[in-house]
């Protein structure tokens, strides 16, 4: 298995096992080229027609041209090289002089170059040059005729210089030698050698059939027209008629066999009658040996030219018919292909790519076709579908090595995860360039139907998951949309609609008011806020909305909660729930009533400690009281009243009397229990009543009580009485925490003071032993007095954060504590 | 009683209490100078010594307890009533037996604060 990588042809890594591979094919190419080109040379002498030295046909130019056409021309000098001992070896045996033999091997290089390297640059290279007539006329121009013309010229200086032959003879000679040479071999050499040899179908086996009698035919014809005795006596006539027997044979090679089938019955022809003219019978037997010769090559190139291009010719308008068969072909595949998958179930989509890796495989006559997909942990690639053209396991996912020529694997990413990998084809030819995108093209129809499959899988995961942890909530949901219409719900809505509540039963489609009237019940007044409240989340003004109301109900009075808050997605929404809440209305009800008998306790007990106190402030009064009356009773029993006097006598007693009401009342206050009332609070003077009722402790204890208030303290929302409770507790704490009458420095400081932003703080300093500040001295039982019950600072702090307070304490750097709570500073109300 | 008029000083931080007592004590024809605390009355003392001084006990500052004692210290023998609006028991004991004349409780009668005076100050005319 491998990671995923762009699939492209000719990717992957080159492996040392095709580089060695490869090195060894160069070799025997090396050693197949000398060898050729020794036989060639003997071959080449034998057809020497004395007394002339070069050559009829000169089989070593041929050899060393199409290995060059065939090979790259980074090993041309490596082939050309290794012809070279054969060139030795071929002609150091004959009394050549050695200089000769060297310049001849040159000269045989030469031409072998120059029709190379025309060719290749005009025309490309290998049996496909002999495919269309533009390339094989630009090989009959470059090879057959530029390149014998440039190395005659050379070659026939050479011979007649070190030989002194007639340099125009042997350039004539050697010039019609090698363009018969290389219009006749050289195509028969690069078809035979370059071709891919494959055998797999029944029409090209009836080919073969059909090029052996061809072959048969023309081998019967040509021996009887080349081989046949023809002595002077016979008329001119005869001396070309025969070849015309020839002629049916060639068109019918060309027409019928391609390229490969003319230049292979050429050279049939050729050495039937090279064979025949150099032992001097056949058509031109008549003639002197050089003209006869002459003749024979003559007649060999014209047949040769024309019928190649016709060859190429029919070759190419079938290659073209070809293609353009393979290409609707394909089309047709392909569109079927799409059909197949348009609208497709996305589970039918899994037996529908069988299906069609099977067709595409056939049509595509490959070995077989896998398709790997990234496994969930993104570790590995596993083949999820699979087809082989015989029954074998699923091929791994491989890396087709680097140019290396052999067919492999042709892996093709077809979406993110997945990869469609094509085996090699049946017959081993190689990807063709234009193949490649053809098959892309396909895979990306299977890429496409997974994606498709995967993204409706995951949505039906998606939507089986929503609905189960819709039904699975044991709250009332309903989901609406931006429009505030449900469009989804659960099974929760039932009790509601059972209630008797008036509305109908809730469905999708209803409006948010319907679920408001379905919930509350349809006359409630609170009806109105809740829709104002989901409209809010729905319009995005508002975050969410929390709604709790109680709901009339045998055997008790219910309480439920909506809750709504908006949907997370592009299109808006909201989601509603509504749960009952009783329970925790119950509990929350029960604490807070517990909380204000334990406030109400502790307060009765406050009161009792202050008892002495309390006395002494309304002592005070009433002695004031008493005094003035009995003065005031004196001055009228004396019988000279003044009035003045008792007027001033009966407004004291009157400002004594309201004092000591107000003791009274203060009194009450604390000792009553009744549920606790928000209102707007000064603190200023809530704090000022507490240190007055406690004026009287202050003095008895023999402290003092500095009160050093904020005059532009904003007004807080609470209950008068509890808030005054933790003033009174903490003051008689600081009180307390004083020691005897005989400390010095005994004073209690109670300030108040804006806090943080938006908040109010009360400090009450004390200049006692300070505390332990672990925030244990709030827990209840916490006590260091020894009558005390512990319960003063926990109903404080219970008080406080009632209000949504703090309160907490820290020692002083100057000694003693500081005990301090916070409350929200409230808006007053607009006037 | 002499002939004239006896002086009460009276010495409380209540402004109530002291114009009520200095009324009381007009209308039963004694003469009063009343002081807001001890350290008031301790001051004036030197230029006219009451006959008798009627001290509340919890002031700011010198309590009554405080000005007897300083007054005892000082050597000054002078009848006193100590006032409290406190009537815990164990505040009359600390009272009386830090040497007060009289100790009585707010708010109390005028016959029982004039019985109180005549008696104090009787007693001290005693040899």
């Amino acid at each position: 298995m491998i990671a995923p990588a762009p699939a492209r042809p000719g990717w992957g890594r080159r492996l040392p096992g095709p580089r060695a591979r490869a090195a060894a094919r160069t070799a025997a190419v090396a050693v197949a080229v000398a060898v050729a080109y020794y036989v060639g040379s003997r071959v080449g002498f034998a057809l020497t027609v004395p007394p002339m030295s070069p050559s009829m046909l000169w089989p070593p130019n041929a050899i060393l041209t199409a290995t060059l056409l065939l090979a790259p021309p980074r090993r041309w000098g490596l082939y050309l090289l290794a012809a070279f001992p054969a060139h030795l070896a071929a002609q150091l045996g004959t009394a050549w002089p050695t200089v000769l033999v060297l310049a001849l091997f040159l000269t045989n290089c030469s031409e072998a170059i120059v029709a190379a390297t025309v060719v290749r640059r005009f025309a490309g290279h290998g049996p496909a040059i002999f495919h269309s007539l533009r390339t094989v006329v630009i090989f009959i121009v470059g090879a057959g005729v530029l390149a014998p013309m440039v190395s005659s010229f050379l070659d026939a200086a050479v011979v007649a210089v070190l030989r002194g032959d007639d340099y125009w003879l042997v350039w004539r000679t050697r010039l019609f030698a090698n363009a018969l040479t290389a219009l006749t071999l050289v195509p028969a050499l690069v078809m035979v050698v370059g071709r891919r040899w494959t055998w797999p179908r029944p029409e090209v086996q009836r080919r073969i059939l059909e090029a052996a009698v061809l072959w048969l035919g023309l081998s019967v014809v040509g021996w009887s027209v080349f081989e046949e005795p023809i002595g002077p006596s016979d008329f001119d006539a005869l001396l070309t008629i025969p070849l015309a027997f020839i002629v049916p044979f060639l068109v019918w090679a060309a027409v019928r066999l391609g390229p490969t089938g003319t230049s292979l019955s050429l050279v049939t022809v050729e050495a039937l009658a090279i064979g025949g003219g150099a032992a001097g019978r056949g058509p031109f037997a008549i003639l002197p040996p050089v003209d006869n010769v002459l003749s024979l090559q003559v007649v060999l190139i014209v047949l040769a030219v024309p019928l190649m291009c016709l060859a190429a010719l029919i070759e190419e308008r079938q290659r073209t018919r070809q293609a353009l068969e393979e290409r609707l072909r394909f089309e047709e595949v392909l569109s079927r292909l799409s059909r197949a998958f348009v609208h497709l179930p996305s589970e039918d989509v899994d037996r529908t790519i069988d299906v069609w890796l099977r067709r595409l495989g056939e049509h595509l006559g490959v070995r077989h076709i896998t398709i790997f997909q990234l496994s969930s942990g993104a570790k590995s690639f596993v083949p999820t579908h699979s087809w082989t053209a015989q029954p074998e396991p699923a091929p791994g996912l491989e890396l087709p090595a680097a140019d290396d020529g052999s067919p492999g694997d042709l892996p093709l990413l077809i979406t993110d995860s997945g990869v469609l990998s094509v085996g090699a084809n049946a017959d081993g030819a190689p990807w063709s360039a234009a193949r490649i995108p053809q098959v892309r093209l396909l895979a990306e129809v299977f890429g496409n139907a997974l994606a498709r499959k995967q993204a409706e899988d995951a949505l039906r995961v998606s939507e089986t998951m929503n609905a189960a942890i819709l039904s699975s909530l044991t709250s009332s949901v309903a989901v609406l949309d931006r429009r505030g219409r449900v469009v989804a719900l659960n099974e929760g809505w039932s009790p509601f609609s059972a209630n008797g509540s008036g509305a109908e039963e809730l469905g999708l489609g209803a409006s948010h008011g319907d679920v408001c009237r379905l919930a509350i019940g349809a006359d409630s007044p609170m009806v109105g806020p809740a829709v104002v409240g989901i409209q809010a989340v729905l319009d995005g003004t508002e975050p969410s909305f929390r709604f709790e109301w109680p709901r009339d109900g045998a055997p008790v009075e219910r309480w439920f909660e909506m809750a709504v808050v908006p949907l997370n997605r592009t299109e808006g929404g909201a989601v509603v729930s509504l749960t009952d809440i009783t329970r925790r209305k119950q509990m929350e009800i029960e604490a807070q009533r517990m909380r204000q008998e334990l406030a109400h306790f502790t307060r009765v007990s406050a009161m009792g400690e202050l008892a002495a106190s309390l006395a002494h402030e309304l002592n005070q009064p009433l002695a004031g009281i008493l005094a003035n009356a009995q003065a005031a009773q004196r001055f009228l029993a004396a019988g000279r009243p003044d009035l003045d006097e008792i007027r001033a006598i009966l407004a004291d007693i009157v400002a004594d009397d309201r004092r000591a009401g107000d003791v009274i009342r203060r009194l009450r206050e604390m000792l009553r229990k009744a549920a606790p009332q928000r209102v707007l609070l000064d603190l200023n003077t809530l704090v000022g009543d507490v240190a007055k009722m406690l004026s009287s402790d202050a003095l008895i204890r023999g402290l003092s009580v500095v009160l050093d208030f904020d005059a532009k303290l904003p007004p807080v929302s609470g209950d008068r009485v509890e808030l005054q409770q933790v003033v009174l507790n903490l003051l008689v704490n600081a009180m307390e925490a004083m020691g005897g009458p005989d400390t010095p420095g005994r004073i209690v400081v109670v300030r108040t003071a804006c806090g943080e932003p938006g908040t109010v703080e009360v400090a009450v300093q004390d200049a006692g032993t300070g505390v332990v500040a672990d925030g244990q001295i709030f827990e209840p039982f916490y006590t260091t007095k020894a009558d005390g019950l512990g319960m003063g600072l926990s109903i404080a702090r219970s008080i406080i954060e009632a209000h949504g307070g703090r309160i907490w304490v820290e020692n002083n750097s100057t000694g003693g504590a500081t005990f301090r709570f916070a409350l929200a500073a409230a808006v007053p109300p607009a006037p | 009683m002499s002939g004239a008029r006896l002086l009460v000083a009276v010495v409380d931080d209540e402004e109530s209490v002291r114009t009520s007592l200095r009324r009381l004590f007009r209308a039963f024809e004694l003469e009063a100078a009343t002081f807001a605390s001890g350290q008031e009355f301790l001051d004036a003392l030197p230029s006219r010594p009451p006959d008798c001084v009627v001290l509340d006990l919890q002031m700011p500052g010198l309590s009554g307890l405080d000005v007897q004692r300083l007054l005892a210290a000082g050597g000054v023998r002078l009848p006193t009533i100590i006032i409290t609006a406190d009537d815990a028991p164990e505040t009359r004991e600390r009272c009386l037996s830090a040497g007060t004349t009289a100790y009585l409780c707010k708010p109390f009668d005028d016959g029982t604060l004039l019985a109180t005076i005549a008696r104090v100050v009787e007693a001290a005319a005693e040899p």
